[in-house]
């Protein structure tokens, strides 16, 4: 039987039509776009209207649209463009960043520009831990000396959509109190193309992107940025001198295709995976799994980012198995026929990184027995239940072993 | 492109084994065929030395394998030149001019030795003639015959060979490259190496190697509790360690059943101890079936609970072969200047565990009793599958 594929917040499987675009592309326009011939132009031409495409879609002028190889890349950009500041260069970022954003951040503590990580808040209503970012926490990290705000629009282990509009609310008070801009930054990569992300509206400064994270190709992605931002890499003054290197521009066809199939589809992909994580759930909480957090749930379309309140991607679920360890329940379930991961596929092949689960308010026990099922528009309601059979079975076998 | 490379080989401590020597010889020069067999080497023994004759492009692939082969003292280049005065000249001088290059000004005597008695000329008046002839062509180099800094050898044979060579290797001459020591691997017999994915393991096979062991070596796999990595990363150390073990079979056992047995029927404490005594079981059931007369582990005196004494003595109750554990007394960090000397260490590190940590008990025993830990061991119903793990085994080719 064919592997059921469950990692899709790792890499998703792309749409054929990106793939056909890309290929004829590479034939067709193969022009370098900074070119003055022919072709160049041609391909210049292509290239700037795969950066209109893009910015309608994702509610943004096209000259705020920098094509690079993928969100880590962009991250850095954003994060080291804080090394061209002389002075008040204070980073303020999630505890649950993606690594390229955490890493970065340690990168520039060790060139002593200061870092706060805001934690979530993990309180106790009833019975359940609610997860939450507080206004009052984040305001108090930031200070006067605060040039940028990094916080993920939705996490990539377990599907937290951060409340954006908050974040973006409470920076204003801080740059009025404080007589001065603070730049805002958010990593897209887990939202674009899955839950309406309208740039302008959200009031991001920049924002990230992979298009394989939306079925378009590897290699990918997006710079969103209100205004230029002074990158400390130059040289052919490709992309507003921001992303040097000539532009791939079959990948920019690719992506763009994708990010209109995924956005032109997308309130129906969201339904449809609402259905299949309320299944996924279900199924889990019956066989003794925990959800992690244990407050999950999803949103509504029209209410998504809420207000500290942190609500759910339906794309993301990770759940625990104690005291089976995740990589042993990740393996058993890949000879099974269904791939599944530990979190993010940086972190799993060596020893596993729980700095984000952890956050999250779980014990570094639960979390070192977590996986990560994340799902996407070709993924079938019987892929889902089957995939629960075999879930109940091998935890049950596991258990026994374990216990 | 090819060139003929001539070595001159001095065996190691094999030479003090007198009434040995010529069987030590002759496994060195066998291991040293088989490990250069891809430049078409000419071999022979003389004396406790091994002339090495072949092709290679370069110096460095040779010089590798001799640094890895056990039983070599000490090597070095020499140059084999025509047997008159004219060619016994040139090859002094291109000699000579290759130390004189690195070492400009340094002090030489000649050593001359005359086997072939027909020559025109004698061991002293070699030394003389052409002590003068570097003398006078390399005016700023000194003859110093009692402390020299490197000693140009020339050999009169039925051929004629001209080296540079320290004579002793521990004296930090600057001539000649010291080999591995030890004995060459097969004049101590077969042994069974217990080899995990971990830093010490790699270590004892080398150790024994050196000692003149040919190892095979054992490895448990559990899968799927044990990632494929785990095995891959075995796979690796054992190519690794190949070329100083003359090669090695690794023995694959599928082991996950025996572990979920004991798992089910053993008090989580004892858990590490019974495996580890299962494990030395079937080691020793494999050595048979290979001739071995020896297992070989690399577990250090209280480095963990299954290798305190009374630990040991348990797990090594199993065995009626010899137990080898060179590692017994040695620190971590002795063991990993080793692993990092013979580039195990950066492999071993790796993250894949070879034990899953549902298998790992949380309260180990540290200093079980020896008779009721034998008693309750031996109600392990266990024959049938350590026949099937035996059976099961998979043979890999490093």
């Amino acid at each position: 039987m064919k592997q059921v594929y469950l990692d899709w917040a790792a890499t998703s499987p792309p749409y054929p039509a990106a793939i056909k675009k890309m290929h004829e592309t590479s034939l067709e326009l193969y022009g370098n776009p900074s070119s003055l011939h022919e072709e160049g132009k041609k391909a210049r031409e292509a290239l700037e209207n795969y950066r209109e495409r893009c910015a309608a879609l994702l509610g943004c002028e096209p000259k705020q649209i920098t094509f690079t190889s993928g969100a880590s890349e962009a991250n850095t950009l954003v994060l080291t463009s804080l090394l061209q500041r002389k002075r008040d260069r204070h980073l303020c970022i999630s505890s649950i960043e993606h690594a390229s954003v955490e890493y970065q951040a340690r990168v520039l503590e060790s060139l002593r520009i200061p870092v706060d990580r805001v934690p979530l808040s993990i309180g106790k209503a009833s019975n359940e831990a609610e997860v939450a970012l507080s206004s009052e926490q984040l305001a108090s990290s930031i200070n006067r000396h605060t040039a940028m705000v990094s916080i993920m629009t939705v996490n990539n282990e377990t599907g937290a959509i951060m409340p954006v509009p908050m974040v973006r609310r409470v920076i204003d008070e801080a740059a009025e109190h404080h007589g001065k801009p603070i730049h805002f930054h958010s990593d897209i990569s887990q939202a674009a193309g899955k839950i309406p992300v309208d740039l302008d509206k959200l009031g991001l400064n920049s924002a990230t992107l992979s298009a394989h994270k939306f079925s378009g190709p590897r290699g990918a992605g997006i710079l969103y940025s209100r205004v230029p931002l002074d990158t400390i890499v130059g040289g052919g003054g490709q992309e507003n001198s921001m992303r040097p290197g000539t532009e791939n521009l079959a990948a920019v066809a690719g992506m763009t295709v994708a990010l209109e199939t995924a956005v032109e589809k997308m309130e129906h992909n969201r339904q449809q995976a609402c259905e299949h994580s309320e299944i996924l759930i279900d199924g889990i909480r019956d066989i003794g799994g925990d959800i992690i957090p244990a407050d999950y749930k999803t949103a509504p379309f029209e209410n998504i980012y809420r207000n500290e309140e942190i609500s759910f991607s339906p794309f993301i679920l990770t759940a625990a198995f104690p005291p089976i360890p995740g990589e042993l329940l990740t393996r058993v379930l890949d000879r099974e026929g269904f791939s599944v991961s530990t979190g993010s596929a940086c972190s799993s092949r060596g020893k596993r990184d729980l700095r984000v689960l952890t956050a999250f308010g779980v014990s570094a026990e639960k979390a070192a027995s977590a996986i990560r099922i994340s799902i996407g528009h070709s993924t079938g309601k019987q892929d889902i239940h089957r995939f629960l059979d075999v879930l109940k079975e091998q935890v049950a076998n596991l258990k026994a072993v374990s216990s | 492109m090819k060139q003929k490379h001539f070595y001159l080989i001095k065996s190691g401590e094999l030479s003090i084994k007198r009434g040995n020597r010529p069987f030590f010889l002759k496994i060195l020069k066998a291991n040293l065929r088989r490990n250069l067999s891809h430049l078409e080497p000419t071999l022979s023994i003389n004396g406790n030395r091994i002339y090495l004759e072949c092709l290679a492009d370069s110096k460095t692939e040779i010089e590798k394998t001799l640094t890895r082969t056990f039983g070599i003292a000490g090597f070095t280049r020499a140059v084999r030149c025509e047997k008159n005065m004219k060619g016994i000249e040139e090859g002094v001088i291109s000699v000579a001019q290759s130390i004189l290059e690195k070492e400009p000004g340094s002090s030489f005597k000649i050593e001359a030795r005359r086997t072939d008695k027909s020559f025109s000329l004698d061991s002293y008046e070699l030394a003389d003639t052409f002590g003068n002839t570097l003398r006078q062509r390399f005016p700023e180099s000194r003859v110093d015959v009692h402390n020299p800094d490197w000693i140009l050898n020339i050999e009169i044979r039925e051929d004629v060979l001209v080296y540079l060579y320290g004579g002793d290797f521990d004296q930090g001459l600057i001539t000649g490259k010291r080999g591995s020591g030890g004995l060459p691997v097969g004049t101590s017999g077969r042994g069974m190496l217990l080899l995990s994915g971990g830093i010490d393991s790699p270590v004892a096979g080398y150790l024994m190697a050196k000692r003149g062991l040919k190892l095979d070596a054992v490895y448990f796999h559990t899968p799927p509790y044990t990632p494929d990595e785990a095995l891959d990363k075995v796979i690796d150390l054992g190519k690794i360690l190949s070329p100083y073990l003359q090669g090695l079979v690794l023995l694959v056992v599928p082991f996950t059943d025996i572990q979920l047995k004991l798992k089910q029927e053993t008090a989580n404490e004892k858990l590490t101890l019974f495996m580890r005594a299962a494990m030395v079981e079937i080691a020793s059931r494999l050595a048979a079936g290979r001739n071995a007369g020896n297992l070989v582990t690399g577990e250090s005196l209280g480095q963990v609970a299954s290798q305190t004494q009374e630990s040991l003595r348990f797990t090594g109750s199993f065995t009626d072969l010899a137990l080898f554990r060179p590692l017994i007394g040695m620190d971590k960090f002795e063991i990993i200047d080793i692993a990092k000397r013979i580039n195990t260490y950066e492999t071993s590190i790796l993250p894949y565990e070879d034990c899953c940590t549902v298998f790992a008990p949380s309260k180990p025993l540290v200093r079980p009793r020896f008779e009721p830990l034998q008693n309750d061991y031996s109600r392990f119903e266990r024959r049938e599958l350590i026949e099937q793990a035996v059976e099961k085994t998979e043979t890999i080719r490093l």
